[in-house]
């Protein structure tokens, strides 16, 4: 009689301890799911960069998540001390290559009086001194042109020019790069032709006749005399193209993608002027723009350049 | 950063006479954030190369780390979740699942792996591959180029280390090719996607930052950006 008993409160005994030990075990698998979902949720925001929109909740928070949670906010910290001293050193190259914009100017201008005065004075001066003064402007106009896209460059980069983007129609930059390049063109005896369109697009104007220009510019620098440059317009569903096709001398197939990178000069031209600065500048307003840019050459058969922009802005929700 | 590392992979079908080596020791590296493209024949081995970096297929030698992981180190089972969670597929057929729509789709990937959903990010995926007003949508109702957009959503809404894309305009005319590859290009752009493409087609390896040229097994040449 006394066993059964026996047997019975331990029987009891056990189902009671086992059914606390399983409710432990739900406790903690519970508590840990909790904790590992919540250190997923911090990594995640963290990862998207707005970790610290939302604050941690101190009450009932693991040791695990206080260190991690430090640890991030640390990490952010230092990435923003990062961000601001990237921010001003480039503002300050900036800042340098703005002040140098106005002497350079300046020796242009001068150099062009110069110039004047020596024709004027022509009778006595000696005909060495306007090849001086000559030589002078030309290479005080290459300094104003390099410093001149530095500057952009360097604007472009700090994010101190937005993009404005706005839906408008493609052909004033069209007529833009017309009216630019035309002089330019017939001086070296090229024919650029400009075909007309009627498409749209999402674009800032100002910007894309930059970049379609340094374009422009490069096809016209590469093809010989007798030459011809076609600068057109074509549709896709969700692109518009401008394309500028030239006939100069191509860029080689392993140098193709390097192009675009900046400070890039290719070797078989560095007797040209230049600083490898153009396409660079083109590539990055076409990556503010959501757009880019395409390159198809043959060798010693020319070069294709296509500026690709979206036809609608990106929905947003 | 180096999410993709290749060393001397190589891969050979079949024994002595009838010996085939389809990849004969390829290095390669790619960096975080870079779209690139190779390029080649039928038959130079590009397909069996893309199979190896995304663990679908044994390599006989040489070694595949993805993100910091070797993946030849991985049980079956490991490799399993590490292609779900790591790469992004975009295949030539779309490979979506008929039944369920656009929205589902893209986020399959993410249920099968128990993730959240970031809603405001999908959204904007879609925005962006101009998807919108198709969410609702089944695959069946779509256009190829359609198709291959809902894909690229899907490959990208893991934010997987890379996306893989075995010919992705395959199907496509030239024209839609141009269209689903941009978007593909800017939307990769906009998110620091890394990208590694494998097509026959100059014309879309172009879109690629960096384009690389596989013959027989080899890479043959290299273009290198900055």
């Amino acid at each position: 009689m006394k066993s059964e008993v026996l047997i019975l409160v331990s029987a009891s005994v056990a189902v009671v301890l086992l059914g606390a030990c399983i409710g432990v075990v739900i406790f903690f698998r519970a508590r840990e799911k909790r904790i590992i979902r919540r250190i997923q949720q911090m990594l995640d925001d963290a990862i998207d960069g707005r970790f610290q929109d939302e604050h941690l909740d101190e009450t009932g928070v693991s040791a695990i998540e206080n260190t991690m949670w430090r640890y991030l906010c640390d990490n952010e910290m230092a990435y923003q001390k990062l961000s601001r001293e990237k921010e001003q050193i480039q503002l300050q190259i900036s800042d340098i290559s703005h002040q140098s914009v106005t002497p350079i100017s300046n020796i242009v201008l001068y150099s062009q009086l110069l110039e004047e005065w020596l024709v004027l004075q022509e009778s006595d001066g000696s005909p060495e001194a306007a090849g001086w003064t000559a030589a002078i402007r030309e290479q005080a106009k290459t300094l104003e042109f390099l410093v001149g896209s530095l500057v952009k460059l360097s604007r472009l980069e700090t994010g101190i020019i937005k993009v404005n983007m706005e839906k408008q129609k493609l052909q004033p930059v069209l007529r833009a790069l017309q009216q630019q390049f035309m002089p330019k063109a017939e001086q070296k005896g090229v024919r650029l032709t400009v075909e007309p369109t009627e498409e749209t697009a999402v674009f800032d104007l100002k910007w894309t006749i930059e970049a379609a220009a340094n374009v422009v510019d490069n096809a016209i620098k590469y093809t010989p005399c007798g030459g011809e440059i076609v600068v057109s317009a074509e549709a896709y569903s969700f692109f518009v193209c401008i394309r500028v096709a030239d006939q100069g001398i191509g860029i080689p197939e392993e140098e193709q993608a390097s192009v675009f990178s900046r400070f890039y000069r290719s070797p078989g031209v560095s007797g040209e002027p230049g600083l490898g600065i153009g396409l660079y500048l083109a590539r990055e307003v076409m990556k503010a723009q959501n757009g880019y840019i395409k390159l198809a050459s043959r060798e010693g058969r020319g070069s294709v350049f296509s500026l690709f922009l979206l036809t609608e802005e990106i929905s947003q929700k | 950063m180096n999410i993709l590392e290749v060393k001397g992979l190589t891969k050979v079908y079949g024994k002595g006479e009838t010996q085939v080596r389809a990849l004969d020791g390829i290095d390669l590296t790619i960096e975080k954030g870079e779209f690139a493209a190779i390029v080649g024949s039928s038959g130079s081995g590009k397909s069996t190369f893309l199979n190896m970096v995304g663990g679908l297929d044994i390599p006989t030698g040489g070694e595949v780390t993805v993100d910091g992981r070797k993946l030849q180190e991985l049980s079956d089972d490991e490799l399993t979740v590490f292609r779900r969670r790591k790469i992004g597929f975009i295949f030539q057929q779309y490979n979506l699942i008929p039944m369920l729509n656009v929205w589902e789709n893209i986020i399959l990937p993410l249920k099968l792996d128990g993730k959240r959903v970031d809603e405001e990010y999908i959204l904007e995926i879609t925005g962006i591959l101009g998807l919108r007003e198709k969410q609702k949508s089944i695959p069946g109702q779509l256009s190829g180029g359609q198709q291959q957009r809902v894909a690229i959503a899907r490959a990208l809404a893991a934010k997987p280390a890379i996306v893989l894309a075995d010919e992705p305009t395959g199907n496509l005319d030239s024209k839609t090719s141009q269209d689903v590859l941009g978007l593909l290009k800017i939307s990769s752009a906009r998110y620091r996607q890394t990208i590694l493409m494998i097509t026959h087609n100059e014309e879309i390896a172009q879109l690629a930052d960096r384009i690389l040229r596989i013959e027989d097994g080899r890479l043959v040449k290299r273009q290198v950006e900055e």
